[in-house]
């Protein structure tokens, strides 16, 4: 038995156990097709390995040869003709563009600032931003089906509407230029939200909750 | 069994308007969550962001104790004491149905803006709770979809619904323990910076009401209807005016200042579900800031900015 047999065999018996990388997966499926030992080998691990499992059959059947002819039998599939040649090639073209439309979906998922609040808010001169950004949606009198304890997941959900990052935004319309800095506009807005966090925690039945919304740049 | 499924899956969820039972529901969550000792982990999300928070709450000598402790992102924590437990406010009012006796606020009942559905079961906390949905009958306020629990009434999930049906913010107990002891050392913060929340009692329904404490230079001459006003107040050191308006679920304030230091321009602002609108307005040559901020739709608040007029 040669080095290259005991090496392939060690590899046959990694595939076995699960421990097989892929170059040796690789090797053992080449080498079996053209070594009938190492076939004969893979076959009389298999039986014994199903004999300690207990699943051997009562009566051991070899199908392989049957099968292996039934095989040549059939119609090579390769061989198509005219229309059906052509559609393949679109077929294929039309899955690479649907994964291209998920990769610049994927894209506009994530670029959006992460931690929004920390995003500063807008310049003083900037305009629209969409306030409304598209989010989960929900469910039965909202519209799908019953609101579950499911996690949020950051991928689209129930084929719908893409999910983005929301936007802390600060739209100006008019402008009162020079004296008005973006730190001052933030440290106002800032304040009157907190003022407004413990109204709201005071006036609604949900206590907790208006002080978990409560920014991290407002203490 | 398939047909069973098939039977319930056909059954309407049939508002409930005239039954008692989402009203019902919705009042003992109104007093639980204020009467009830209960601590847990919950998690807040909006947008992208996810939080979790740790709160104990409790009640020593008919007063509310609260510890909220952040336990993501930067350190955090706040500190509300003193709410008196008969305080009763405009919300919770308006919650259980309009307690008797509010002559000086519109009666609003939450049925009136609101439609409330009951949508079975589900789970939160390992523990069961009902869910209800609350579906505005205007734009000028958002829905809610809301798990109470069975046991005790306690609100342990809602999220705030917007427009097409959108989830603006998502909170949700992770894991709660109601009715433990908690002892005093654990309502203690233990951060140096911590916030501790002022407690206004000028909002109890039930106060006399303070003359000086009646709002007399302003007024909103459009309020979305069914929202009222639950407290006002001026702020000795800054002159600055405090409206805040309720509808029972949604809360507004109207602040009003002096815009002589602070020359800010027309401001709109979101961040998560909370929005800011501020306007200008000049009366007898002095230039006035007025901004709305809330959870409500944005039009809301412009609305509401837009129609503050002076008393001369």
């Amino acid at each position: 038995m040669s080095d290259n047999n005991i090496q392939i065999k060690e590899s046959l018996s990694a595939l076995m156990d699960g421990q097989a990388d892929e170059l040796e997966v690789r090797r053992v499926l080449k080498n079996v097709s053209e070594n009938d030992e190492l076939r004969d080998t893979w076959r009389r691990h298999q039986m014994a390995a199903a004999a300690m499992r207990r699943e051997l059959p009562e009566q051991v059947v070899d199908y392989s040869v049957a099968i292996r002819n039934a095989i040549d039998e059939e119609p090579n599939l390769n061989e198509k003709v005219g229309l059906e040649r052509f559609i393949k090639p679109l077929g294929r073209f039309a899955v690479a563009a649907s994964v291209a439309a998920i990769a610049v979906i994927g894209v506009q998922q994530y670029s959006q600032p992460i931690n929004h609040e920390a995003a500063p808010l807008a310049a003083v001169n900037e305009v629209k931003v969409d306030l409304v950004s598209p989010q989960l949606r929900t469910a039965s009198e909202f519209g799908i089906p019953p609101v579950t304890a499911r996690t949020v997941s950051a991928t689209t959900n129930n084929g719908q509407q893409g999910y983005t990052a929301p936007r802390s935004v600060v739209q100006v319309t008019s402008i009162a230029p020079d004296q008005v800095t973006r730190e001052q506009v933030q440290a106002y807005l800032n304040e009157l939200m907190l003022r407004h966090t413990e109204h709201a925690a005071m006036n609604t039945n949900q206590g907790m909750l208006p002080f978990a919304r409560m920014p991290a740049d407002q203490d | 069994m398939a047909v069973i499924l098939t039977m319930t899956a056909a059954l309407p969820s049939y508002a409930l308007d005239d039954l008692s039972s989402v009203s019902d529901l919705l009042k003992r969550m109104a007093e639980a969550n204020r009467q009830l000792t209960y601590q847990g982990i919950f998690s807040y999300e909006h947008g992208g962001t996810l939080k979790t928070v740790k709160v104990l709450h409790t009640v020593r000598k008919g007063q509310e104790f609260e510890r909220i402790i952040h336990l993501s992102g930067p350190k955090r924590e706040v500190i509300r004491r003193g709410n008196d437990l008969n305080c009763q406010r405009l919300g919770d009012a308006i919650l259980r149905g309009a307690a008797p006796g509010l002559a000086n606020i519109s009666r609003g009942h939450l049925e009136d803006y609101y439609s409330l559905y009951e949508k079975g079961e589900d789970r939160v906390a390992g523990r069961d709770v009902t869910v209800v949905h609350v579906v505005p009958k205007d734009d000028y306020r958002y829905g809610y979809a809301l798990g109470v629990d069975q046991e005790t009434g306690l609100l342990l999930q809602s999220m705030l619904i917007g427009s097409n049906k959108r989830v603006l913010e998502r909170f949700q107990f992770v894991d709660v323990s109601v009715g433990v002891m908690i002892d005093d050392m654990a309502l203690e913060p233990t951060l140096t910076d911590h916030h501790s929340a002022s407690v206004e009692t000028a909002t109890c329904l039930d106060n006399e009401v303070d003359e000086t404490a009646t709002p007399k230079q302003w007024q909103m001459s459009w309020l979305p209807p069914g929202f009222a006003l639950s407290g006002y107040s001026v702020s000795p050191v800054t002159q600055r005016e405090t409206f805040v308006f309720t509808d029972g679920l949604a809360v507004f304030s109207v602040f009003i200042d002096a815009d002589e230091s602070i020359n800010l321009p027309k401001i709109q602002a979101q961040r998560g579900a909370t929005v800011a609108f501020l306007n200008h307005l000049e009366i007898n040559k002095n230039n006035y800031a007025v901004c709305v901020v809330g959870e409500v739709p944005i039009v809301t608040a412009k609305k509401v900015a837009e129609s503050v007029k002076h008393i001369p």
